[in-house]
């Protein structure tokens, strides 16, 4: 049985998620979740065991690419997205 | 205001010019955006330019299909090269693609002009069109009320005139609950019926690309020029294209249709009830065998989606970083880059947002996995097989589109799960992969829109045309005359 | 009483495919290049951008599972690993952790001395496929790290051995035998110096005889044999000299510094990541038919252990010169072009195994690099065997049919470097040597059987090295006794 969200668990998915959040948002936050994880719980009165074997059953056609090169040409533009990228690499603050 | 194909039938017959009827929308735009909010990004000189040579090539012959000249408004999270994508959301804001999804590319070729992108719930997360960033659409029938959401803008632009149709995405229910709240027409083809390159994703197994338009007849040649598998697009599926004008004059002779009655009964609404049963009438008189019958996981299905929908968004979302591209927050001194991207986020995404981030990423979490994101993918497998079931026997399914009619800005405020359960009816046509469309069924008696969700087999989006122009013409709700 | 351990190693193996194309999309493979050049939407994971699955990648992975006794899944699923950190693009990578394309496999090692040898299988749990991450650069700028795409999407293979090896050298022979068999099927360079052959090692220690799991390390930065030997050498020895202590061993990721010969930790257990692995919904299930993979079995051509049983049976050759030959694709297959023409097994091997290698070491070389033909080789062999040059000079003309690719006939007659058959020249010369060096002559003639060579080395000299040793010292010979 899912113990109760509480604020440890925020930080831990917090971090999990990369989401810096404020004070007031973690309380809300946990909340939030135990509010939307008791909604979701109720499916486990419902029994999925032949659900799982059903699982793969729609694979009729396979999509697969042809190992040739496409062209895209975009690779400036797309650097451009980048406001602060120079000589063709992007920057990011020193990784630990 | 006629519907996209009869303006561009005019065109055609050289009645009016592209310019013309553009300029007739951008009036209306003048008139009433203001007001309605229904554009994020308006590109009024590159649509002028559109015009133009689209004239010239419907003039030599080389542009003869059925919705050259119409003037269509693309949702935010659609890519138009050069154009802004902000998904509705302060981490795109400024984001601009360099290049166009396949859907887009496919409205180039058709001569379509492109006016703008709508506005929408951030990341397409939302039922009102209240969770943007750059504020909430408003519904053209009542200024007080919500558009429905998340492609809120697309459906209001269409109702008001602001556009003669528009694309719209649907995840759970996203085209067709503002369709159905703002009284046009909304249909969700079948999952991997319309390619999704391009589309900035929210849930990637349910997002669908779909028409929104004031007529049936619009939204089945919108269908038919969005179609087709995609090479880039692996979910993407090649089927036999829909004959629109076949579908649109079949009618419903011989048809059999199941009135989800479980369904039904979760509607609050008496009016909205009485418009599916009166629509289940109209079929009769027209010639359909209509059948109530149960159609079941009537209390499972939301919880599925938003497990489903969540996790997937929780995963897509994280390429948000403001690295390549986005918000990014003011470097500052001794950070370091995981510091940088959880504020970044944290600033960059909206409160709904960071909500289902969360919940996604706990349900996909060591632990909780088996619990709840295998279970979902389970009770999804075992929904299809129900509804494969129920379409062994109904050629259609009929029940409601939206709990109630477009409820008041704000209504939904502190009652996210209450939001979230109004989803009920339109979740399951994506979790089932399933064709679906919303019909406009009249007005309350406060004069705001009520509607009716069809439902079909994968691939029958023929049918769905079929009955939808039946209760089109019996309902003579056909929305030429505007608001 | 000191305790004996024994050492548990278990091995992940990530191998570069050398396809043309990225896994995921079609941007090239190609090393090098400018930074972020080799990108597009998809590799550089932009919103809207979507996989599709390179064939090859499939071809190569049944390929590669095909060849070390793996089962082949009939369907096999992507997964999404979710991480956040700069060089992915997307901050989550297509892995793959429930269904894998192969599974159940194994490799047979030989350890030992010769006449004592140790013949063994490993097992090998899983081999998926994956896409590779971009490279970091971290000395341009401080305080800042700088990212180049161009190698994110590479296909990759890893494959995850059982925990079945015991000690470095078992674990250098199952490297080497790996990289010959997936080197030999064509699909990967497979050289751990350039990276496109990557060595993790879990090891963890336990009392003799205990048949429980120690707590494991993992290795990472080996990039030789020799790394991967002294980095087992060391893991081992620290983690028997902390239980020998008392202590714990931590679950740990470590990092190798082949400079300082010792590992820092780079990971802790508190820092384990939570992946939350599903299913990509961007990439439906891959089926894989029986005809599909016997195709690829068709297409791989004789297996590695077929080529070696055919060369032992082929080639009479000592055990050391076989192992030598087949350990290189593209040096097995110059070695058979060469004997095919020049039908001299022995001689070939020789200069392969001689000069060859020699000069291969100095610049550095594989194989593959080799810029001569066999047809040149196979003639320079002919005319030296022919006795045509002397050897001398045929590692002259070897080295620089080595470096340009001469023809070693043409080379020869250009540069008169033939030796010089005609008899009475060499008499000639002969006798003048023998007139202008009394000494040696009278040294001769009174014994001293040795100073016949002073005198051949002077004829090979005013001949200009041309002439064969032994038949120049014959004619003195015979001028000599009839003197």
């Amino acid at each position: 049985m899912r113990q109760k969200i509480d604020e440890e668990t925020v930080a831990y998915v917090s971090k999990l998620s990369q989401l810096e959040l404020t004070a007031e948002e973690k309380r809300a936050a946990a909340a939030d979740m135990e509010e939307c994880l008791t909604m979701m719980d109720i499916l486990s009165g419902l029994d999925t065991r032949d659900g799982e074997e059903l699982l793969l059953y729609d694979n009729d056609q396979n999509v697969l690419r042809e190992d040739e090169r496409v062209g895209s040409d975009m690779a400036d533009s797309l650097l451009r997205c980048a406001p602060l990228a120079e000589d063709g690499l992007i920057p990011v603050p020193k990784t630990v | 205001m006629l519907s996209a194909t009869k303006t561009c039938s005019l065109i055609k017959e050289r009645r009016i010019s592209t310019t013309e009827a553009l300029e007739e929308v951008l009036g209306r735009i003048r008139d009433r955006e203001e007001d309605l909010h229904c554009y994020i990004t308006l590109d009024e000189e590159g649509a002028r330019q559109q015009a133009k040579l689209i004239q010239s090539r419907i003039d030599d012959g080389s542009l003869k299909g059925p919705l050259a000249g119409a003037v269509v408004a693309v949702k935010d999270n659609i890519c138009v090269r050069d154009l802004p994508a902000t998904c509705g959301s302060k981490m795109l804001a400024g984001f601009i693609p360099p290049y166009d999804a396949t859907v887009t590319e496919k409205l180039r070729d058709a001569g379509c002009i492109i006016i703008g992108k709508t506005n929408m719930d951030e990341f397409a997360m939302g039922s009102t069109c209240e969770n943007s960033y750059f504020g909430p659409t408003k519904n053209p029938y009542d200024t007080s009320r919500v558009t429905g959401g998340s492609s809120g803008g697309s459906a209001a632009a269409v109702a008001a005139g602001e556009a003669m149709i528009a694309l719209g995405s649907d995840t759970g229910g996203s085209i067709r609950l503002p369709a159905a709240c703002c009284g046009v027409v909304g249909l969700k083809p079948t999952y991997g019926r319309v390619s999704r390159y391009g589309l900035i994703a929210y849930a990637s197994g349910l997002d669908q690309i779909g028409p929104m338009g004031r007529s049936v007849e619009d939204c089945g040649e919108m269908l038919s020029l969005l179609s087709g598998a995609d090479s880039r697009d692996a979910t993407s599926r090649q089927w036999e294209a829909v004959d629109t004008g076949a579908a649109l004059g079949r009618g419903v002779k011989g048809l059999t249709v199941g009135l989800a009655e479980d369904y039904l009964s979760l509607c609050p609404d008496e009016e909205a009830k009485n418009a599916v049963l009166e629509a289940a009438e109209k079929l009769r008189d027209a010639g359909a065998a209509v059948e109530h019958f149960s159609l079941g996981y009537e209390k499972y299905v939301v919880p599925i989606y938003y497990i489903l929908a969540d996790a997937q968004a929780s995963s897509n979302l994280e390429r948000y970083d403001g690295i390549k591209y986005g918000y990014r927050t003011p470097f500052e001194e001794g950070q370091d880059f995981g510091q940088l991207m959880a504020r970044s986020r944290g600033e960059g995404f909206g409160g709904e947002v960071k909500r289902r981030i969360l919940v996604g990423s706990f349900v996909l979490s060591a632990g909780w996995y088996d619990a709840y994101y295998k279970k979902a993918l389970a009770a999804q497998a075992l929904l299809r097989r129900c509804f494969d079931e129920a379409f062994s026997k109904y050629d259609l399914i009929l029940m409601p589109a939206a709990p109630s009619v477009a409820p008041k800005l704000g209504v939904y405020k502190d009652d996210i799960i209450g939001a979230y359960r109004g989803d009920v009816f339109t979740v399951t046509a994506n979790l089932a992969q399933l064709p679906a469309m919303s019909i406009p069924a009249g007005v309350n008696h406060d004069g705001l829109p009520l509607a009716v969700q069809l439902m079909a087999d994968r691939f029958r989006e023929d049918l769905l045309l079929a009955a939808g122009a039946e209760l089109e013409k019996r309902g003579g709700h056909e929305n030429d005359e505007g608001i | 009483m000191t305790r004996e351990y024994e050492t548990v190693i278990g091995l992940e193996v990530h191998v570069e495919l050398s396809t043309k194309t990225k896994i995921f999309c079609g941007c090239s493979c190609e090393f090098g290049g400018s930074p972020n050049t080799r990108i597009c939407p998809v590799c550089l994971g932009m919103p809207g951008a979507l996989p599709v699955l390179n064939k090859k990648v499939l071809e190569y992975a049944i390929a590669a599972g095909l060849a070390t006794d793996c089962t082949i899944s009939p369907v096999t699923v992507f997964d999404r690993k979710n991480y956040f950190y700069p060089d992915n693009p997307q901050n989550y990578q297509i892995s793959q952790l429930y269904l894998p394309v192969c599974r159940d496999g194994g490799i047979t090692i030989e350890t030992g001395e010769e006449g004592a040898k140790s013949i063994r299988r490993i097992r090998i749990r899983e081999i998926h496929m994956e896409e590779d991450a971009g490279k970091l650069f971290h000395d341009r700028k401080e305080g800042f790290s700088h990212i180049d795409h161009n190698r994110a999407g590479v296909p990759l293979l890893e494959i995850v051995s059982e925990p079945d090896m015991k000690n470095a050298e078992e674990v250098i022979a199952y490297l080497d035998r790996l990289r010959r068999i997936l080197q030999h099927l064509g699909i990967s360079d497979c050289k751990l110096q350039e990276g496109s052959l990557r060595v993790d090692v879990n090891l963890s220690v336990r009392e003799a005889g205990d048949s429980r799991l120690g707590v494991r390390t993992e290795m990472k930065n080996l990039n030789s044999f020799r790394a991967v030997s002294a980095a087992i050498e060391s893991e081992r020895s620290r983690q028997i000299g902390l239980l020998q202590k008392g202590e714990a061993v931590e679950q740990q990721t470590r990092r190798w510094d082949d400079a300082k010969k010792e590992s820092f930790v780079m990971r802790s257990k508190e820092d384990v990541r939570d992946y939350r692995y599903f299913p990509d919904p961007d990439l439906p299930p891959v089926s894989i038919s029986p005809e599909f993979i016997e195709s690829v079995c068709v297409s791989m051509g004789e297996s590695y252990d077929e080529m070696v049983e055919r060369f032992a049976k082929e080639y009479r050759l000592p055990q050391k010169e076989l192992s030598y030959l087949t350990g290189e694709k593209a040096l097995a297959r110059l070695f058979e072009e060469t004997v095919s023409i020049c039908h001299k097994s022995g001689s070939v091997s020789n200069w392969l195994m001689g000069e060859n290698l020699r000069l291969m070491r100095k610049e550095g070389m594989d194989a593959e690099d080799l810029r001569f033909s066999p047809e040149h080789l196979a003639q320079l062999i002919d005319i030296f065997e022919e006795g045509r040059i002397n050897s001398t000079i045929a590692k002259e003309v070897f080295e620089v049919m080595f470096y340009e690719d001469i023809s070693p006939e043409a080379y020869v007659e250009e540069k008169g470097l033939g030796l010089i058959s005609d008899l009475s020249l060499l008499e000639e010369t002969a006798a003048a040597c023998m007139k202008d060096n009394p000494k040696s002559v009278q040294d001769y003639l009174s014994g001293k059987a040795k100073a016949i060579g002073f005198l051949v080395g002077q004829t090979m000299k005013a001949m200009g090295g041309k002439a064969d040793p032994g038949a120049v010292k014959s004619v003195l010979e015979k001028l000599l006794s009839s003197l």
